[in-house]
C-alpha cells in the first residue's frame, strides 16, 4: 500500500513533466510562425509599395510617349516637328554614349596621397568612388578628364591607374567630376561620405569634395579602347 | 508516508496543472487571434503584389510598342526626308550607348553564394556587390565591348549596389545567382577573368564562379527610362 501510493505520485509527476515540457515547445513554436509571418509580412508591405513607385513611373512615361505619339499624329506633314523629334533622339543617344561634351551642375572630388613613400590610390578606390557617384545619380563623370562610360575600365600597372587606356600616375592627385541635378547635389555628398571616411581610414589619403554651380565633362575620344565596337552586331530580332 | 504529506503532494500538482491550463489557454486565445488575421493580410497582400506585378508587366509592354511605333513613324519620315541618313546617324548611336539588342561572341559567367558557411565570417561565403562591380571592371579590363548583369546592360551609370539581402543594377533588384554576360574576344575575356585576383579570391572563399566560352551571346538594350540618364546634363558647346 506504502509503496503503491508513492508510484502512483511518482507516475502522475513524470507525466505532467512531459507534459511541460510539450507544452512549452508548442508555445514557444507558435511564438515562433507568427514570427515568421511578420517577416513575411512586412517583406511584402515592402515589394509592393516598391512596384507601386514603379508603375508609376512607367504610366507617367507612358502617358509622354502616348502624347507624343497624337503629337505626330497631328501633325502630318509637318516635316520640322519630325526631324526636331528625330534629332533630339540622336542627340540622347549621343549623350549616352558619351559622345558630346556636357555641362550642369556637380562635385568635384579630389583624391590626394598624403605621403607618396608609402602610399597610393587603388583601383579599388576609384572603383568605389565612381560606383557610389552612380548610387548617388551621377549622370556623367570623369576621372582626370577621361570621360567615364559604359566599358570604360580602371586597371592598375604598377605605379599607374590605366583608365579608357591612358595611364595616370597613382601617387598624384586624382580628380574625379560629376555631374547631379541640383536638387540631389546635397544628399549625394552626404552618401559619398562613407566612401569617403573608407578611403582615409588608413591615414594614407586625403580627399575632398566640393559643390559647383557648373561644370563641364568632356567627351570619349573616339580612338579609346573602350570605345571599340567591332565584336558586337544589332541583332534583329 | 502519512496523509499530510499526500496532500502537500496533490496539492502541489494541482497547482502545476492550473498553472498549464491557464498558460495553455491564453496561447490558444492569442494564437487564434492573431494567426487568422496575419494568413488573411500577407494573402491579401500577395494578390495585390500580382495585380501590380502583371499591370507593370502590362504597362512595359504598351511602352515598348509605343517606342517602336514612334521609331518607325520618325524612320519612315528619314527615309522620304533625307534618304534615311539621320535614321542612320540614330542607330549608330544608340548602338554606341547601349540602347540595341546586340549579338557577338564572348562569356557568360555565373555567380552564386558559397554552399557552405564560412566557419569563420559567414558573410565571406556570400556575393557582394563589391564583388561584382570588381567582376565587370575585370571584364572590361578584357576588352569586352558590352556587358549585361542578369539582363540588365551595363551603363556610363550603371549602379551595383546592397540593397537588404538583394543587389540593385539600374534600379533594379536582384537576388543571387547572377549572371554576368560580356561581348569581346572570348579567348581574352576568358583567360584575363582567369588570372584575376577577384578570381581567385572569390573561389578561395567557396563563391561559386563558373565562366564559359559562347559563341552567340545576346544582350538586351537598356530597358528603363532615358530621360532619368539625361537629368542635369546639358550638351556643352553644341
Amino acid at each position: 500500500m506504502k509503496y503503491r501510493n508513492t508510484i502512483a505520485i511518482t507516475v502522475i509527476c513524470l507525466i505532467i513533466g512531459l507534459a511541460v515540457a510539450w507544452q512549452y515547445k508548442s508555445v514557444y513554436n507558435n511564438k515562433k510562425t507568427a514570427n515568421v509571418q511578420n517577416v513575411t509580412l512586412e517583406d511584402l508591405k515592402d515589394k509592393l509599395i516598391l512596384e507601386k513607385k514603379n508603375n508609376e513611373e512607367l504610366r507617367s512615361r507612358n502617358d509622354t510617349l502616348n502624347r507624343e505619339l497624337k503629337e505626330f499624329e497631328d501633325a502630318k506633314g509637318n516635316i520640322d516637328l519630325y526631324e526636331k523629334n528625330l534629332r533630339i533622339e540622336v542627340e540622347k543617344a549621343n549623350i549616352i554614349a558619351g559622345l558630346t561634351d556636357v555641362q550642369g551642375s556637380g562635385i568635384i572630388i579630389s583624391i590626394s596621397v598624403n605621403d607618396t613613400d608609402f602610399g597610393w590610390i587603388s583601383s579599388r578606390d576609384i572603383l568605389e568612388v565612381i560606383n557610389a557617384l552612380r548610387v548617388a545619380e551621377a549622370n556623367a563623370i570623369a576621372v582626370n578628364n577621361e570621360r567615364i562610360i559604359a566599358m570604360t575600365e580602371i586597371s592598375e600597372v604598377g605605379n599607374y591607374l590605366i583608365i579608357n587606356g591612358v595611364p595616370m600616375s597613382s601617387d598624384k592627385t586624382f580628380l574625379i567630376k560629376a555631374i547631379v541635378e541640383p536638387q540631389k547635389l546635397d544628399d549625394s555628398i552626404k552618401m559619398l561620405g562613407s566612401v569617403f571616411a573608407k578611403l582615409e581610414k588608413d591615414d594614407m589619403l586625403s580627399v575632398e569634395a566640393e559643390k559647383v554651380d557648373s561644370i563641364t565633362i568632356p567627351k570619349i575620344e573616339k580612338n579609346r579602347p573602350s570605345f571599340y565596337f567591332d565584336y558586337i552586331k544589332p541583332s534583329n530580332k | 508516508m502519512n496523509n499530510k504529506d499526500k496532500k502537500y503532494i496533490l496539492m502541489f500538482i494541482f497547482i502545476l496543472f492550473g498553472l498549464l491550463t491557464t498558460v495553455q489557454f491564453r496561447s490558444i486565445v492569442n494564437s487564434s487571434k492573431n494567426k487568422p488575421s496575419i494568413a488573411y493580410e500577407i494573402d491579401k497582400l500577395k494578390k495585390e503584389l500580382d495585380l501590380e506585378i502583371a499591370e507593370g508587366n502590362r504597362l512595359r509592354e504598351e511602352i515598348d510598342f509605343n517606342l517602336k511605333k514612334k521609331e518607325s513613324i520618325l524612320k519612315t519620315f528619314s527615309s522620304g526626308n533625307d534618304n534615311g541618313q539621320l535614321t542612320d546617324q540614330w542607330e549608330t548611336a544608340k548602338l554606341y550607348a547601349g540602347l540595341t539588342d546586340v549579338i557577338g561572341e564572348g562569356v557568360v559567367l555565373t555567380l552564386n553564394d558559397a554552399t557552405e558557411k564560412n566557419p569563420f565570417q559567414s558573410s565571406l561565403s556570400l556575393l557582394h556587390s563589391e564583388d561584382i562591380y570588381e567582376v565587370v571592371n575585370e571584364l572590361k579590363k578584357a576588352g569586352a565591348q558590352a556587358i549585361s548583369i542578369n539582363n540588365e546592360r551595363v551603363l556610363p551609370t550603371t549602379e551595383v549596389v546592397c540593397a537588404g539581402p538583394t543587389i540593385r543594377v539600374n534600379r533594379n533588384r536582384y537576388a543571387v545567382p547572377f549572371e554576368i554576360k560580356a561581348i569581346g574576344d572570348p579567348k581574352r575575356l576568358y583567360s584575363t577573368f582567369n588570372d584575376s585576383i577577384i578570381f581567385a579570391s572569390l573561389s578561395a572563399f567557396g563563391i561559386r564562379v563558373d565562366i564559359k566560352e559562347v559563341k552567340n551571346i545576346e544582350i538586351p538594350k537598356y530597358n528603363g527610362n532615358l530621360d532619368n540618364l539625361l537629368k542635369g546634363l546639358e550638351v556643352a558647346n553644341p
